[in-house]
């Protein structure tokens, strides 16, 4: 922390940031905040520790438009978001300064969030500058995702549509998304109108299976998703089972590798039919 | 709630290629189930998932897209991002509990009306294989 604030002070002083986006301490709930630092503002109330759970790279696209030149504090999913966005233009590097954190884990409610037990990355893949443990990638297990997988159909949907049902479709999670941008939702959009825009069962079905397939080979796992829900579905458990199924089809962990383009967009001839059966072998 | 024995079937078909193979089974006057109901996409890369979900919340029991086989595309490569696109979509609807006999993915050319019309009965009976719940479920509890 302190050759984080250091190294802060520095970029000040050399004109190389104009902002700098982090965790500040607020003493009115005890908790952190996300906040914008900038020159000649004192460093001493940011923090970075368990407390840090909330996603910045959701911030930046609106910062980069008002500075030129920001810094980020980044944990190691916040890293992985942050290639998402950068492979697919959102934000251009030349205005970001990476400042990658070793994360530890994170904790929910004095818990350590579920995410961490499954992080491809403690530190951020994009950094300029590190501090911390830089941790060995890991493999992922997908424990939660097999659970369910070895299921059978009639029992997964019964499973699934327990919570699709209870969706009051506010769109938190799409809100909270860094990877859900487009101008026009689908969600929202009149014509062609896919998704009806009550909460009912077959509308909320609609929704939950075109943001999963939306994110597909792009979601970074940050977990925000299912932080935000108000009614608690397990909206990283459909995201995970499509970062399982692009990791076993196109060999591809979204974010984990800069400039890696998301699978859904290129294309490999050499792709093999049996994909198409649903078959990992 | 009475499921109908016959199952509903929903092809999506590319112009170039399995809708003239489709054409060619009617005019070749190759019997096929008439529980496939054709729509006609101008390249199996213009099928996006979203009309798949669509489908089976709407009620189908089963859903098929068929494009060009790799290497023959209109467009050039329409059939390659249709390929991974649908296997993601597959898992997907997998994943939630729709069962993988409702979904059939293929390759069909304008050549192949026998081919067409033989993946349109091999479906369909598959479909009838499935009990009552794992074909239906969906749409009885979708109907609320």
């Amino acid at each position: 922390m302190k050759e984080l604030r250091k190294k802060i002070k520095e970029l000040f002083e050399n004109g190389e940031v104009d902002a700098v986006l982090g965790y500040r301490e607020d003493p009115a709930t005890g908790g952190v905040k996300a906040a914008v630092f900038k020159k000649d503002e004192t460093l001493d109330d940011m923090v970075f520790d368990g407390r840090c759970i909330q996603n910045l790279v959701n911030y930046l696209p609106t910062l980069v438009a008002r500075y030129r030149k920001v810094g980020v504090v980044l944990k190691g999913c916040d890293g992985r978001s942050l290639v998402t966005q950068l492979v697919e233009h959102r934000i251009s590097k030349s205005q970001i300064i990476a400042l990658g954190i070793g994360c530890e884990g994170v904790e929910i409610d004095g818990r350590e969030a579920e995410k961490c037990g499954d992080c491809a990355t403690h530190m951020s893949p994009v950094a300029d500058y590190e501090f911390g443990e830089k941790e060995e990638k890991k493999e992922p297990t997908f424990a939660r995702v097999e659970e369910i997988e070895k299921m059978s159909p009639v029992e997964r949907w019964k499973f699934f549509a327990d919570y699709f049902a209870k969706c009051e479709r506010c769109y938190a999670c799409r809100q909270i998304c860094p990877s859900c941008y487009c101008e026009i939702c689908i969600a929202d959009q009149q014509e062609p109108k896919w998704i009806e825009p009550s909460a009912k069962l077959s509308a909320n079905t609609m929704w939950h299976l075109i943001r999963a397939y939306h994110l597909a080979g792009r979601c970074a796992d940050c977990g925000e998703c299912e932080r935000v829900c108000p009614q608690d579905i397990p909206l990283r458990l459909l995201n995970n089972a499509l970062e399982k199924a692009v990791h076993e089809m196109f060999g591809v962990r979204p974010g984990t590798v800069p400039e890696e383009v998301p699978p859904l967009v290129v294309l490999n001839k050499d792709d093999p039919d049996r994909i198409l059966e649903g078959k990992n072998e | 709630m009475q499921i109908d024995k016959e199952p509903k079937i929903l092809a999506i078909l590319c112009k170039w290629c399995s809708y003239a193979g489709a054409d060619l089974a009617g005019t070749s006057r190759f019997a096929y189930p008439a529980n496939v109901r054709i729509i006609q996409v101008p390249c199996s890369g213009r099928v996006d998932p979203v009309m798949i979900f669509k489908a089976f919340v709407e009620g189908y029991d089963g859903v098929m897209v068929s494009g060009c086989h790799p290497g023959d595309c209109h467009y050039g490569t329409g059939n390659y991002h249709a390929r991974r696109r649908m296997a993601v979509a597959r898992r997907l609807l997998q994943f939630v509990g729709v069962h993988p006999e409702r979904m059939h993915f293929t390759w069909i050319s304008a050549a192949e009306g026998k081919k067409f019309a033989e993946v349109c009965g091999q479906f369909t009976d598959r479909l009838k294989m499935l009990s009552g719940t794992e074909r239906t479920l969906a749409r009885k509890e979708l109907a609320t």
